[in-house]
């Protein structure tokens, strides 16, 4: 086993005294992609905050790319994230977002915007001249998708990606995250509500309810519970809520 | 740091409603500025002699000659009657405008609009659209993304405010420009420039400290309103408003204090911001 992508230890995060992540572990290995499942309200998001920095943890440690907490700000530099809302210059063109962004990072070439354009399905006679503002809902998602791959991370965030992503797009993004699986190494961590649209990417499966992590299973262990000929959405999220309630989900 | 910089530069200049945005605010503040002009006649006590024909005609009028109008603004302390050749009306309302340029630095009304206008240009909207996360996303400390855009505020800050009082300097042109001593008049454009600066610093810590837009908008408003009609109550503005300032007499001491006051408010007003983005949980 490699070194750990991201290893979170008794994460606690309060607010108004109320534990929104109570005492979470969790290990993520290399080159693996973690689906991240939860209700809302789970915790999921402030996990992600927290492993961000967009939020500072009341209690515990985080650990990205083997750095140590006060490395932490220097480890993100290999980290592409996507939290909440996608995150854009309004006034701007997407091409000009994805140019911003280059530019932040440093040392990004235009093929690779290029590329990355291409692959979320972001085409010119689609976006014209109009600013990221004015575009559908959806092509902001796969510009902030798109963004969160522009500095070929080592560590991969993406929350709730494909809350407002249709199936196409869904399909790019997994065709994305293959290609650059396969070009240099990389973790992702993929929070979802639904655990049809996270189970073609997904490796692994993590399970929160509540502030806390129930479950970490492999791909393996969940196809080994997994019913024999189910196919629809409807039978995942079926057999998904049995597994959850299996773990402790709802107790 | 320098990414940062020349990330926020990017923006500023293939933003066209930015652009845009920002030549509105220098059209507002010479505008508004230029109003002051016509509006300080009544520091005169003479609020009809706001132009040079109504100038002449008022003395015209009551019969009065170039000279009895010379002495009569050598005794207001408008011009000095040793310095001033004036021989006719004309040139006597030329010999007055230094000291109506004097009075229209001292009170420069633009400010009113100006935050809001930059704020909502440079910060607010990236509140909105999260944008400023894009760069804590890519391992950017907080401290890298909220200096980098005080670095770039504070610049722009100063530019429109230089450029807004050249531009109402150069309404003075014909006088200001030929008889002052051309380091006089750009030196005093400059620190007008330097404290409009320092004021807008305070709308700039108030967007981080808050950062609801809302929530902003109305304290930044509040906050204009107070150094609009007491401006006593903000250093850099009680500096500003003090017509010694822009005399050609006024000492270094009075001079430097101007421009310390005006560091100092802005070193205090981008460490507050600092110390609460610092701290804040960010959405």
């Amino acid at each position: 086993m490699g070194e750990a992508a991201l290893a979170v230890k008794g994460l606690t995060k309060r607010y108004s005294g109320r534990a929104v992540l109570d005492r979470v572990d969790l290990t993520l290995e290399e080159n693996r992609v973690y689906a991240l499942l939860g209700e809302p309200g789970s915790g999921k998001t402030t996990l992600l905050r927290c492993v961000g920095g967009l939020c500072r943890p009341d209690e515990g440690e985080i650990s990205v790319l083997g750095n140590l907490p006060r490395d932490l700000t220097a480890a993100r530099r290999e980290v592409g994230m996507l939290i909440d809302q996608p995150a854009y210059c309004a006034d701007l063109t997407v091409l000009n977002n994805m140019r911003l962004q280059a530019r932040i990072i440093g040392g990004v070439d235009k093929k690779r915007i290029a590329s990355l354009m291409k692959a979320m399905g972001i085409t010119p006679r689609q976006t014209g001249r109009r600013s990221a503002g004015g575009c559908p809902p959806s092509v902001r998602l796969s510009l902030a998708v798109a963004l969160a791959f522009l500095g070929a991370p080592r560590l991969l965030i993406l929350d709730e990606p494909y809350s407002g992503m249709d199936g196409d797009t869904a399909e790019l993004l997994k065709t994305l995250l293959e290609r650059e699986m396969s070009e240099h190494p990389m973790t992702a961590l993929i929070s979802g509500q639904f655990f049809a649209e996270l189970y073609p990417v997904a490796t692994d499966f993590i399970i929160m309810d509540r502030g806390r992590v129930l479950s970490q299973m492999t791909k393996r262990e969940v196809e080994a519970r997994l019913p024999a000929g189910i196919s629809k959405s409807g039978e995942y999220e079926a057999f998904y809520r049995a597994l959850a309630k299996e773990v402790g989900a709802g107790s | 740091m320098m990414n940062l910089i020349r990330a926020e530069l990017f923006k500023i200049t293939r933003s066209v409603p930015l652009l845009l945005l920002t030549l509105a605010a220098i059209a507002v503040n010479v505008f508004l500025s230029s109003r002051s002009k016509v509006e300080l006649t009544d520091l005169y006590g003479l609020p009809e002699l706001s132009s040079v024909s109504v100038f002449v005609s008022y003395f015209e009028e009551r019969d009065m000659s170039a000279s009895s109008a010379k002495a009569m603004m050598a005794k207001r302390g408008y011009l000095d009657p040793e310095e001033s050749r004036a021989e006719t009306l004309i040139e006597v309302f030329e010999d007055i405008q230094p000291h109506q340029f004097k009075l229209v630095l001292s009170s420069v009304k633009g400010l009113l609009l100006l935050p809001l206008l930059l704020l909502y240009l440079y910060i607010l909207r990236d509140f909105r659209t999260r944008s400023y996360l894009n760069a804590l996303y890519t391992g950017r400390s907080r401290a890298e993304v909220y200096f980098s855009k005080a670095a770039t505020f504070i610049s722009v800050s100063f530019i429109v405010s230089f450029i807004s009082v050249l531009l109402l300097a150069l309404s003075y042109a014909n006088t200001v420009f030929s008889r002052l001593p051309a380091g006089y008049v750009w030196g005093r454009c400059l620190l007008c420039a330097l404290l409009d600066t320092a004021v807008l610093a305070v709308p700039f810590m108030l967007a981080f400290a808050l950062r609801r837009p809302p929530l902003v908008v109305t304290a930044a408003m509040i906050y204009s309103l107070a150094v609009r009609f007491s401006p006593g109550l903000v250093w850099p503005a009680a500096a500003k408003s003090g017509i010694e300032l822009w005399s050609q007499n006024a000492t270094s001491g009075l001079i430097g204090n101007a421009v310390l006051s005006a560091a100092v408010f802005i070193a205090a007003s981008l460490l507050i911001g600092w110390l609460a983005f610092e701290r804040a949980d960010l959405k």
